[in-house]
């Protein structure tokens, strides 16, 4: 096998990709990580109702989810918990064993700002503005080469979680006509001698298995409302044996201050499908993967009065993929009673998100623990590792 | 002959030289850019679009059937004037004095995200950046920080001082997220020697500092015949001030006290902040990335911040020490366009100069650069890790190959490359021009090559 890189840096490059079949090293390890970060603080409660807790129907008495078996009824997974109506889907992923439900889950920061709260989730330094590079991109520094593109984003600009010294990949649909070959692989010959430039061509040259997708549906991915159309083109970038192997997907809208039953259904249904999307494009990779659901904070256990809910602490957070030890539900749930709450108000913060970001990347991804808590979650020595999520 | 320094002068200090320029840059090229220094007038087909104050006015206190109309004709004229503003760049004959506009106010950065915001962007530029680019650094920063536009985006129209007539009279709290940005990203930057209760106390100067929106205008009909001797609010140059609402006594900045004066205790704390040498510093530091490289030199930063020092802030002498920077005329390609210089100059260099504006919007944004809608107070980033990734640099070449199909027609191949890149053109590029299959391809190469890419 020839590397591609090396070869566009070279005046050969003409010829050479006519021919094709060049590819990547190998990816130095073939776990996949997803991570779908769910921005302005989904309602952990409304994802995962409980609805076998004595008190829900009390605090939600307008937005509560109906029980089980009733008319848009909470979609049963055991006698305590079930999911939000629209992410049925996930139910046959949690029977066959490749779906964790987590409850009261939330990051160090206890206070109540997204853009705070997105900023420490994302640098894992414990503080908004501790560092100006993403954790994820300093985990993939202790899983591969700063050049490798490893990471994968969807979009003109990485997430600032990938942001850093290690370069990534990244794919958007075009609305524009695609550069053929020929003419790309003779602005590589011209681009000779820029490394940055060469380096970044390459990783664009990438089959990057690209459906056709329509110029509507190009915008709607582009502009982030539309997850589940991106995700069947990630999943096979996934999939491929010299592909990237940790992907960031954002879906945006969850903060529901009002209308929280309308208008959070279809972002479930599209969290729903994103999922069941990647799982399908993925194929045999699938088993190799975990995909994880996060949000920068959770809600009020209280409906508001305009039937929504204000910023709180805990939320929920779904472990899903086949390298997942799954149809559970894992980690201590704290009550809805008021002296169980946060503060009165927020979801306590039983469990940690850090804990299941260190367990993704020590047990799942293969990343050293010392290199994890010293470089990528500094700090964060009593949010202790997460474990037995997943398979051996 | 060009030269490289026509290039450096064309690209790194200007959008990208238009047919001939080069060639009229080379003569002079740093007298090029600094004979570009001076006052900024607002362009005469600009005075049609509505100013903030109309804009709040018409927002705050019409009804809603009339709010809608207005908000519907708004967006209209806010998309005839961002046409505008695109014409302006393509054609003007000062593309440096536009490139510190945008860089000022990218700095103080704004985005059209909620809807008071969206509506106010336009004017913000116009009235808090555009006149102060070649002015006092301390000017500029009170005219930005108490624009309408600024207060709507970080929250100081809801920042009411608990002990206010008005504050303790109803449920009162201070917002920090002006005081803090003003610390952190417009003054003396994130490691620049404040605190937090620096930015409490600035957050208590700030009260009072807001705007006629609609909650404001509820909260006048409330109880402004509560206090009938006081006047609710005041215009301070495009900013609004509401006594009724801002925290009374003495305040402590960087271990300074500020008596009680109102809106003068802005005034002086702002010129306080944009005399210390954190500032200068941080704003140096900022100018050097932007326009010499991304990890500028730490001589030529502390030469701009010396400058600034001993000016005072001048912009004008600021900006004309950046262009005389021995540094700044060194490589020709350290830094990478922005998505939107670059459609700006693709423009420029195929000088389409009226009727294709409406296709230079879109395309900025399929690059990744929407006008007026930067990702965080921080504005657009200016590192190339940012700019050249595998999914934008694709666009950038699509984008190159439709332009060059558009607007390339007549235009001879081997001119366009002496007329933009000539003085730095590689080898290679010169070999795939001439070798390319027709002349769309042959421009659109020179569009899409690193040199063009590159300033």
């Amino acid at each position: 096998m020839i590397d591609r890189r090396l070869f566009l840096q070279s005046a050969g490059a003409v010829s050479v990709l006519a021919m094709g079949g060049v590819t990547l090293a190998k990816a130095p390890t073939d776990k996949r990580f997803v991570l779908i970060i769910q921005r302005g603080a989904q309602d952990g409660l409304h994802a995962l109702p409980p609805y076998g807790d004595p008190a829900y129907y009390a605090v939600r008495p307008r937005v509560g989810l109906p029980k089980p078996g009733q008319e848009n009824g909470v979609v049963k997974l055991d006698g305590l918990f079930g999911l939000h109506p629209e992410l049925a889907p996930l139910r046959q992923l949690y029977a066959s064993g490749e779906l964790i439900a987590l409850p009261a889950v939330a990051t160090r920061y206890r206070k109540r700002s997204h853009f705070d709260g997105q900023n420490l989730l994302e640098n894992g330094s414990g503080e908004p503005f501790g560092t100006t590079s993403g954790f994820l991109n300093r985990a993939l520094l202790g899983l591969g080469d700063a050049k490798d593109r490893l990471g994968l984003t969807v979009g003109m600009s990485a997430p600032l979680i990938l942001q850093g010294k290690a370069q990534v990949q990244s794919w958007a649909p075009s609305v524009l006509p695609k550069a053929s070959d020929d003419f790309l692989a003779r602005l590589a010959f011209a681009y000779s001698g820029d490394e940055v430039l060469s380096d970044t061509l390459a990783a664009a040259m990438m089959p990057a298995a690209e459906m056709d997708v329509s110029n509507k549906d190009a915008m709607r991915i582009n502009k982030g409302k539309d997850l589940s159309l991106a995700a069947a083109n990630v999943g096979a970038m996934l999939a491929m044996a010299d592909g990237p192997r940790v992907a960031v997907l954002e879906s945006t809208g969850w903060d529901h201050h009002d209308g929280l039953l309308y208008r959070s259904r279809n972002l479930f249904k599209d969290l729903a499908r994103t999922i069941t999307t990647l799982k399908d494009s993925m194929g045999p990779a699938w088993e190799d993967t975990v995909v994880m659901t996060v949000s920068e904070f959770g809600r009020t256990v209280r409906e508001n009065g305009s039937a929504g809910s204000d910023h709180g602490t805990a939320g929920t957070s779904f472990l899903a993929g086949g390298a997942v030890r799954g149809g559970r539900i894992v980690g201590d749930w704290p009550g809805l009673r008021s002296q169980d709450m946060y503060q009165g108000r927020d979801l306590f913060p039983a469990n940690s998100t850090e804990g299941l970001f260190k367990a993704v990347l020590i047990d799942h991804l293969g990343i050293s623990e010392g290199y994890v808590e010293r470089e990528v979650l500094p700090g964060t020595g009593s949010a202790r590792k997460t474990e037995g999520l997943f398979r051996a | 002959m060009t030269s490289k320094a026509a290039f450096i002068a064309a690209h790194r200090f200007g959008l990208g030289p238009r047919p001939g320029e080069l060639k009229t840059i080379a003569k002079d090229p740093q007298g090029w850019v600094a004979a570009q220094i001076g006052p900024v007038p607002l362009p005469k087909s600009f005075e049609r679009f509505p100013s903030s104050e109309e804009i709040t006015t018409k927002l705050s206190l019409s009804g809603q059937e009339t709010r809608k109309t207005f908000k519907q004709e708004l967006r209209k004229q806010q998309r005839a004037e961002d046409l505008e503003t695109m014409r302006v760049k393509v054609t003007t004959n000062r593309p440096f004095a536009e490139r510190m506009v945008a860089f000022w106010a990218n700095h103080f950065s704004v985005t059209a995200g909620r809807a008071m915001t969206k509506d106010l962007v336009h004017a913000y530029e116009r009235e808090a950046i555009r006149p102060y680019v070649f002015g006092s650094f301390n000017e500029l920063a009170f005219s930005a920080i108490t624009h309408p536009g600024m207060v709507e985006y970080l929250d100081n129209g809801n920042s009411f001082g608990p002990n206010s007539p008005i504050g303790k009279r109803r449920k009162a709290k201070i917002n920090e997220n002006l005081a803090r940005e003003t610390l952190e990203l417009y003054t003396l930057g994130v490691n620049g020697g404040y605190t937090q209760e620096d930015v409490e106390e600035l957050a208590k100067i700030l009260t009072g500092w807001g705007l006629m929106s609609p909650q404001m205008a509820r909260v006048k009909n409330r109880f402004a015949d509560k206090f009938p001797n006081q006047e609710f609010s005041r215009r301070i140059g495009y900013g609004e001030y509401f006594p009724l609402v801002h925290e009374p006594g003495p305040k402590t900045v960087l271990g300074k006290t500020y008596e009680e004066e109102g809106p003068q205790e802005l005034r002086r704390v702002v010129d306080d902040l944009a005399a210390h040498p954190s500032t200068a510093t941080f704003i140096a530091t900022k100018l050097c990335r932007h326009f010499v490289d991304d990890n500028p030199p730490l001589i030529a930063v502390n030469k701009i911040a010396n400058v600034f020092m001993q000016t005072n802030g001048d912009l004008a002498q600021v900006s004309l020490a950046l262009v005389q920077l021995e540094e700044a005329w060194l490589e020709p390609l350290p830094k990478a366009k922005s998505p939107h210089d670059f459609a700006v100059a693709t423009f420029r260099a195929l000088q389409a100069d009226n009727a294709e504006a409406p296709i230079l919007l879109p395309g900025m944004n399929i690059m990744g650069q929407k006008l007026h809608s930067a990702p965080s107070p921080q504005g657009w980033p200016d590192e190339e890790t940012a700019w050249f990734n595998p999914a934008s640099l694709m666009r950038r070449i699509e984008w190159s190959r439709q332009i060059s199909k558009k607007l390339g027609k007549g235009w001879n191949p081997r001119n366009v490359l002496e007329q933009t890149i000539g003085p730095v053109a590689s080898e290679e590029i010169r070999q795939v021009v001439r070798g390319a299959p027709s002349s769309t391809d042959a421009i659109a190469f020179v569009l899409a090559s690193r040199e063009f890419q590159r300033r």
